[in-house]
């Protein structure tokens, strides 16, 4: 444990950076969702096939990339700990994980209300709501493996390790998934190749995306910073221990 | 290579002083495999065309149930820390582990599918396809198996653990494993699928015992 | 002066209030829409609301800390 905390590079380095961002962050989180929101509420049109449920892909499609965006991340981050052994890269990845998982299940649970009236179901084993499940799988196998030692150095090392592989395998499940599906399509069922995008939907997706991105920095920022105090805390539980 | 025989040959002994292990694992694969038609009902057709998905889900529940065996009894009693300063390298130990394992525990299971598909009322063309998609299949389970049952070791709640970690990366397999069989029932060509199936197992090979090696390490640091 | 007044208000209320009731009826898909956007809404609120409050725990767990610590500190050059 105190060697965990004495590897630690600069902790008061990020803070200080973090302490710039963070206030730019939320403004521009706030100022993203307020003109992201008015674009695919009221500017953006209906789509000409799916009428009006279409603005549901607004906050569908920018979660289901902020769920590969924070595997991706996690990924980076496990892999730089298992390399250089910075602890900062292993916070990052840790708190990132429960944010993905959020966002996995944003976009299983948008994805559903934009099923029931495109499909007439709430579920379909769709191949990308399918994929979508087993990422979600993903997450809390991750999140369990790091919870679930008494030892924190080992529950980050191995949680990096099974991070890297299932981020090697998320490719190949997504390639099976899609194989599956193409195998088993039922004729009936409508399908949905996702709506032709106009450049009218494009700027509402866009803003909705980056007002996601500028969360998940706010968020993955107070997080770390709640860590960091975690860990000053724990230091000065230790000092009172030993004293 | 001696000492991946030595380490093979350790296994295997333990395994059939033992006899345990191969024989909980097949009860556990023949009595899921039993559940289905008692869930689904005794419908003939209805299990003939599910059953080379029963039969493979069942294997991958038995592989799950088998894996903490693979190096719990080592981390226990200390043969894992000898293993890992042995003059050979962990990587190749690793695969004499997996092998070891998979002989003892999958192997039976092979041997044992003829029998339960013909319980199922599968296909007469479909069991060539469903012995060569486990034999092909079963070796990618033990391999990818092989990292979660290092990560696990001496962690809390061990097995179900283990269970969410690796069930969601036997996904390829099972789909692979099934639409072999499948397409040889229809009479399609399974070249593709069991292509892809080796893939995936050559895959493994090389990059499985590294992550497993590096798992095994962190685990007796 | 105020009949006129009165009449343009009516006229925007119920010009207003109809593209209101458009716009919250979504083309008959009101359920699906509000509820993803209110679902998300919810679900990122919460979760910064939660990381704050987790934050200032700590924060002030830290600062009783560093007052005893601080404290003892000066106990012992005294």
């Amino acid at each position: 444990m105190n060697v965990w905390f004495s590897k630690f590079a600069n902790p008061n380095r990020f803070l200080k950076v973090s302490s710039v961002i963070e206030p730019w962050a939320t403004r521009f989180t706030f100022a993203l969702f307020g003109v992201g929101l008015c674009f695919s509420l009221f500017i953006s049109p209906p789509d000409y096939q799916q009428g009006e449920t279409v603005r549901i892909m607004y906050v569908h499609v920018p979660s289901a990339w902020m769920a590969l965006f924070c595997y991706t991340v996690m990924a980076i981050c496990s892999g730089s700990y298992l390399i250089w052994k910075h602890p900062l890269a292993s916070i990052i990845g840790k708190e990132t994980a429960p944010i993905g998982a959020c966002f996995t299940f944003l976009a299983l649970a948008t994805g559903s209300l934009w099923g029931q009236p495109m499909w007439g179901t709430w579920w379909v084993w769709d191949a990308r709501l399918t994929s979508m499940l087993v990422l979600l799988f993903l997450y809390l196998g991750y999140i369990a493996l790091q919870e679930a030692f008494d030892d924190r150095v080992r529950g980050s090392r191995a949680a990096a390790v099974i991070a890297l592989v299932g981020f090697l395998n998320v490719p190949i499940i997504k390639f099976s998934v899609d194989w599956w599906n193409t195998l088993h399509q039922p004729a009936s069922v409508f399908k949905m190749d996702g709506p032709s995008i106009h450049s009218s939907m494009l700027t509402p997706l866009f803003l909705m995306a980056l007002a996601f991105k500028a969360y998940y920095i706010w968020l993955l920022l107070v997080r770390v910073r709640s860590e960091l105090v975690a860990g000053k805390v724990t230091r000065w539980k230790q000092r009172k221990v030993a004293d | 290579m001696g000492k991946f025989l030595e380490i093979l040959k350790r296994d295997l002994r333990l395994a059939f002083h033992q006899g345990t292990d191969s024989l909980i694992v097949v009860a556990f694969f023949t009595l899921t495999i039993a559940l289905f038609p008692l869930g689904i009902g005794p419908d003939q057709e209805i299990l003939k065309e599910s059953s080379p998905a029963i039969i493979w889900v069942a294997a991958l529940l038995a592989s799950i149930l088998s894996l903490n065996r693979m190096f719990e009894t080592d981390y226990e009693d200390g043969s894992l820390e000898l293993l890992c300063v042995q003059p050979i390298t962990l990587e190749v130990a690793v695969i004499a582990k997996i092998l070891g394992h998979w002989l003892t525990t999958a192997l039976p299971l092979i041997v044992i599918s003829p029998i339960l598909g013909f319980f199922l009322n599968i296909p007469w063309e479909g069991y060539l396809g469903l012995l060569a998609s486990l034999t092909l299949g079963t070796p990618c389970l033990s391999l990818i198996g092989s990292v979660g049952a290092a990560l696990v070791l001496g962690a809390r709640r061990g097995t179900p653990l283990l269970a969410l970690l690796i069930l969601p990366l036997y996904i390829p397999v099972l789909i692979f494993g099934v639409s072999a069989v499948d397409a040889l029932i229809q009479g399609n060509s399974p070249q593709p699928h069991f292509f892809i199936i080796g893939g995936i197992l050559l895959g493994g090979l090389a990059l499985a015992p590294l992550a497993t090696a590096a798992a095994l390490r962190q685990a007796v640091e | 002066m105020a009949t006129k007044k009165l009449y343009i208000s009516d006229s925007l209320d119920g010009a207003s209030m109809d593209l209101i009731s458009q716009f919250l009826s979504m083309g008959g898909h009101a359920v699906f829409i509000w509820s993803s956007y209110l679902l998300v809404f919810i679900v990122l609120v919460t979760f910064i609301i939660l990381s704050y409050r987790r934050l200032r725990k700590r924060l002030d767990e830290l600062a009783e800390f560093e007052k005893i610590g601080s404290g003892e500190k000066i106990e012992e050059k005294i």
